[in-house]
């Protein structure tokens, strides 16, 4: 009979199937948070309340959002912006998908309305008539 | 003489393998669980602009049977207060002007309501007037807007509809 030794035993043997679970959970772990950051709802304002409002799971295409914060500072992702450009990027967007796009406002509940009303008047130049505010329910 | 068997040996180190792999995926999952716990839903609410209209001098004559509810949204002392109409009731109070809606709304909702803001207005002061109307199922929600803030003329209200 073959008695295995001691010796085979205990040799080492390097196992890469879990480092490589482990480094590939990682990369999709980075990938989704640099999404998460870059994405237009990380900028953090005081949305107004609102009890009538709805969930937005069906209209999350074609879409531009529009950041007011408190400090009126208008903002598309993450990038400050001015509101000719603004204009431009509704006119764009009107023009590839007039009748899905649709543009959403997420103006800080401190923010005056003169800076909301011409959002809304670029939009309605452009023939958008979906305007979406984002809120928090009540 | 007891003989190590070469199974025994290979399912411990499969154990030990498998361990930090657990801990990093239980890091990550309490990790996802309080970053989604603190992250606020939002919602939206909805409006519906009468687009294309906005340049046109005079606006065609539609029939209003029932009429058309303006409200004037004005910042007094720090404060919104809303006119119901020209020369109507004045709400500090915009619990009381959703009662009023409420009340409105009990006759008709197909009455157009005409949101005429004052620029100083809050965003969130806005959102509370047009969510009450909203709220009362009155689906023909305007702004007005002023001939100075479009470059065509056109001081005829709705941008919306």
């Amino acid at each position: 009979m073959r008695i295995p030794t001691q010796q085979r035993t205990n040799s080492i043997r390097f196992n890469v199937t879990p480092l490589i679970d482990i480094v590939f959970l990682l990369i999709i772990f980075f990938l989704v948070s640099t999404h998460f950051v870059r994405s237009e709802t990380s900028v953090s304002i005081q949305l107004p309340q609102a009890g009538s409002s709805q969930d937005d799971e069906q209209e999350r295409l074609k879409r531009l959002v529009v950041t007011i914060d408190a400090e009126q500072n208008y903002l598309v992702g993450t990038r400050a912006i001015d509101m000719p450009e603004i204009e431009r990027l509704i006119f764009d967007g009107a023009e590839q998908s007039q009748s899905e796009f649709h543009v959403r406002i997420r103006g800080d509940r401190s923010v005056p309305y003169r800076l909301v009303e011409p959002i809304m008047i670029a939009c309605a130049r452009a023939g958008v008539s979906k305007v979406r505010f984002a809120v928090i329910a009540k | 003489m007891r003989i190590p068997s070469s199974r025994h040996a290979n399912s411990i180190g499969g154990d030990n393998a498998m361990t930090p792999m657990i801990d990093v995926v239980f890091l990550l999952l309490v990790f996802f669980v309080c970053a989604a716990a603190s992250q606020i839903h939002e919602q939206l609410l909805p409006a519906e602009l009468a687009a294309g209209t906005i340049d046109s001098v005079q606006a065609e004559p539609k029939p209003r049977p029932f009429g058309e509810i303006w409200l004037f949204l004005r910042m007094e002392q720090g404060h919104v207060r809303v006119q119901l109409n020209q020369g109507g009731t004045h709400f500090r109070d915009l619990k009381l002007l959703a009662r009023q809606l409420q009340f409105l709304a009990k006759e008709t909702t197909d009455v157009p309501i005409i949101l005429d803001i004052d620029p100083d207005v809050p965003l969130g002061d806005m959102i509370t007037v047009y969510d009450a109307c909203y709220g009362q199922n009155f689906r023909s929600i305007h702004f007005a807007t002023r001939a100075e803030s479009t470059p065509a003329g056109a001081g005829e209200p709705p941008a919306s509809g």
